[in-house]
């Protein structure tokens, strides 16, 4: 155990001391985090421009029911100016909604005014806003129409004979997993690039500056090299992403998520449950850091194939984000078992007991048998004269 | 005692070592000379056991090395060619790992140090960072760093290659010093003037055999030079010479 700790002290102390490599650990998390403070914010802002919706009417004074009825649901009434219909045609206004003089004599003789909607149906962006106040006027008639139904004693059910009914998956949960899962692939891509530099200096540096060779010469065995070195990356790993949690942990319970209708809060003791899930995967990826550093011959070759190493997390991470569905062989896979706990923790359905297992086993497996490899590179002649 | 016998090292089709034998004991130092690409480093690499030998053997006093490779590692010190340092370490940073992993105890380690320090004259360097020493200086750690635990054989890649007159003298008296406590010494190099001043006997490897072997005045009498040079240069090119 003395010569790994012996390799930890030396190692922690070389990199504390490259000041330009630790700055740039903290720039990729100070940005990732910065990211989710301002899509959360744009996204409140979006909403709200959203909200105010205004709606020009002619003859607002004709139909004051139809008028109170869209204002209860968000939609501004402003009356509309002069030459309304030929402004629509120019394009100058979005809409006009008609209320003709004759609506409310029409209405108490129970023939059927007509209002006009006047709009461009080619314009795609307006066409969601007509719908929706199309609806909006054809739920205040039909709630008229039922009302004359049963003054007649005939059940409004009658003219409803089938009825499709939304389901809307855009709801609160959907909208809190997608920033979840957001979070999540913070946490899995700071897991996977913080101590890249730290991993190639110690191996391929190793090999480059011609120190490998005195290294393996001493008595201390390639494993306990390696273990060393892999101690030194999972400790530095582990303390960005401790950073990055506590950040999370204070600005994610501050950001305006209730304004977006989605539950975000993220309590010390989900925080605490997001670092031991990722203990696990800080050994697997510097793991990988080092095995593709000590394959490689100088610094620059291991940066590039580190590089192609960073696709993993961020595919898996999309993967995880963009698919809702869960099966329970996900939980085998490492990476993608570790992203679903993550959102599981945050979705507060909490985590799985049998799923932690899976995924801890199967990410330590896959570590181990990484080192194995790692090791076994250690032992071959042309790391040293290749 | 130090006997290589027959050895060999093949690379797929190619032969980097073919047929070297020679033998250093205790107090001695001997010169592995050889043209650029002879074998000298590979043969070097294989008395350290970081490299398999494909067929022959290597015997410390009497004993194959594969059955005594943990003896070996705190028994030898090699400077291979060209050997680093870690450059945001100091030169007494550098060192001190190196004896840490040879799990020397703290005070010997550093008794140790101050010896070596004194012998080289690193006193003004000592505790620098070793990111832009010279050539000369990084050396003069780097083989610091190699007798740190004080180990009985000494392997020398190239250990004069490109230093100036002060260092190569500290590192010569060093080795004389080393010869005097016994040690063997087996240190390659292609300047002559340092073989002329420095080894007992000299071992002539050229294409993986060894050429010629004894020593200094037998091999200059051998092929009739006046130099050693000259006769390193018949025994190393025979047959290339114009």
């Amino acid at each position: 155990m003395r010569p790994v700790v012996t390799i930890l002290q030396k190692e922690l102390r070389d990199a504390l001391r490259d000041r330009r490599a630790l700055a740039t650990i903290f720039i990729a998390p100070a940005l990732n985090i910065l990211l989710i403070f301002v899509i959360v914010n744009l996204s409140v802002y979006l909403q709200q421009s959203a909200k105010r919706f205004v709606l020009p009417v002619q003859g607002v004074e004709y139909a004051q029911p139809i008028v109170d009825w869209l204002e209860e649901h968000d939609v501004e009434v402003t009356p509309a100016p002069e030459e309304a219909i030929e402004k629509v045609t120019a394009g100058k206004l979005d809409m006009v909604l008609i209320i003709p003089s004759d609506f409310a004599e029409k209405f108490d003789q129970f023939d059927t005014p007509a209002l006009q909607l006047v709009y461009d149906k080619n314009r795609k962006d307006i066409l969601g806003k007509a719908t929706n106040i199309k609806i909006q006027v054809q739920q205040w008639a039909q709630q008229i129409g039922a009302l004359r139904l049963i003054v007649r004693g005939v059940s409004p059910k009658v003219l409803s004979p089938v009825k499709v009914q939304d389901y809307d998956i855009s709801s609160s949960q959907s909208g809190s997993s997608m920033v979840f899962g957001l979070v999540a692939l913070i946490l899995t891509i700071t897991t996977f690039t913080t101590s890249t530099g730290i991993a190639i200096d110690m191996m391929a540096g190793e090999r480059e500056r011609f120190s490998l060779e005195s290294l393996l010469l001493t008595p201390v065995t390639p494993i306990k090299i390696l273990f060393g070195k892999w101690l030194t990356a999972c400790i530095f790993t582990l303390l960005v992403v401790a950073l990055v949690l506590f950040a999370l942990g204070l600005l994610i319970p501050r950001l305006p998520f209730s304004q977006l209708g989605i539950r975000g809060d993220l309590a010390p003791s989900d925080v605490l449950q997001l670092f031991v899930v990722l203990m696990p995967l800080a050994m697997l990826s510097t793991i990988l850091q080092l095995f593709i550093s000590i394959s490689s011959k100088t610094y620059k070759e291991a940066q590039s194939y580190i590089g192609l190493l960073m696709i993993l997390p961020i595919f898996v991470g999309y993967f995880v984000v963009w698919s809702d569905v869960s099966h329970d062989w996900q939980y085998w896979v490492p990476l993608m078992s570790t992203q679903m706990l993550m959102e599981d923790v945050l979705d507060t359905q909490g985590m799985n007991a049998w799923h932690i297992a899976a995924s801890t086993t199967a990410t330590l497996v896959f570590a181990f048998f990484a080192s194995w490899l790692t090791s076994r590179q250690l032992n071959r002649e042309k790391i040293i004269y290749g | 005692m130090i006997e290589v016998r027959n050895l060999r090292k093949t690379y797929g089709p190619v032969v980097a070592v073919d047929d070297v034998s020679f033998s250093v004991s205790p107090g001695e130092i001997v010169g592995l000379l050889g043209p650029n690409g002879a074998g000298k480093t590979t043969t070097m690499r294989m008395l350290t056991g970081l490299i398999k030998k494909t067929s022959g053997q290597i015997l410390i006093d009497g004993k194959d090395i594969e059955s005594q490779m943990t003896l070996l590692r705190t028994t030898l010190g090699s400077l291979p060619d060209g050997a680093g340092l870690y450059p945001r370490l100091t030169a007494r940073e550098n060192i001190v790992y190196f004896g840490s992993l040879y799990n020397l105890p703290k005070k010997q380690l550093h008794q140790r140090l101050d010896e070596l320090i004194a012998l080289l004259h690193m006193e003004a360097i000592i505790d620098r960072r070793t990111q832009g020493f010279s050539h000369g200086e990084q050396t003069k750690v780097a083989l610091a760093r190699t007798l740190i635990h004080d180990p009985r054989i000494i392997l020398l890649d190239e250990p004069t290659n490109g230093l100036d007159v002060l260092t190569t003298r500290a590192v010569r008296q060093l080795l004389l010093q080393l010869k005097q406590e016994n040690k063997i010494i087996i240190f390659s190099s292609h300047l002559m003037h340092e073989v002329d001043h420095l080894c007992d006997r000299a071992v002539v490897v050229a294409n993986g055999k060894v050429t010629a072997s004894g020593s200094l005045t037998e091999l200059k009498k051998e092929t009739a030079s006046e130099t050693f040079e000259d006769a390193f240069v018949k025994l190393a090119y025979a047959g290339v010479e114009a």
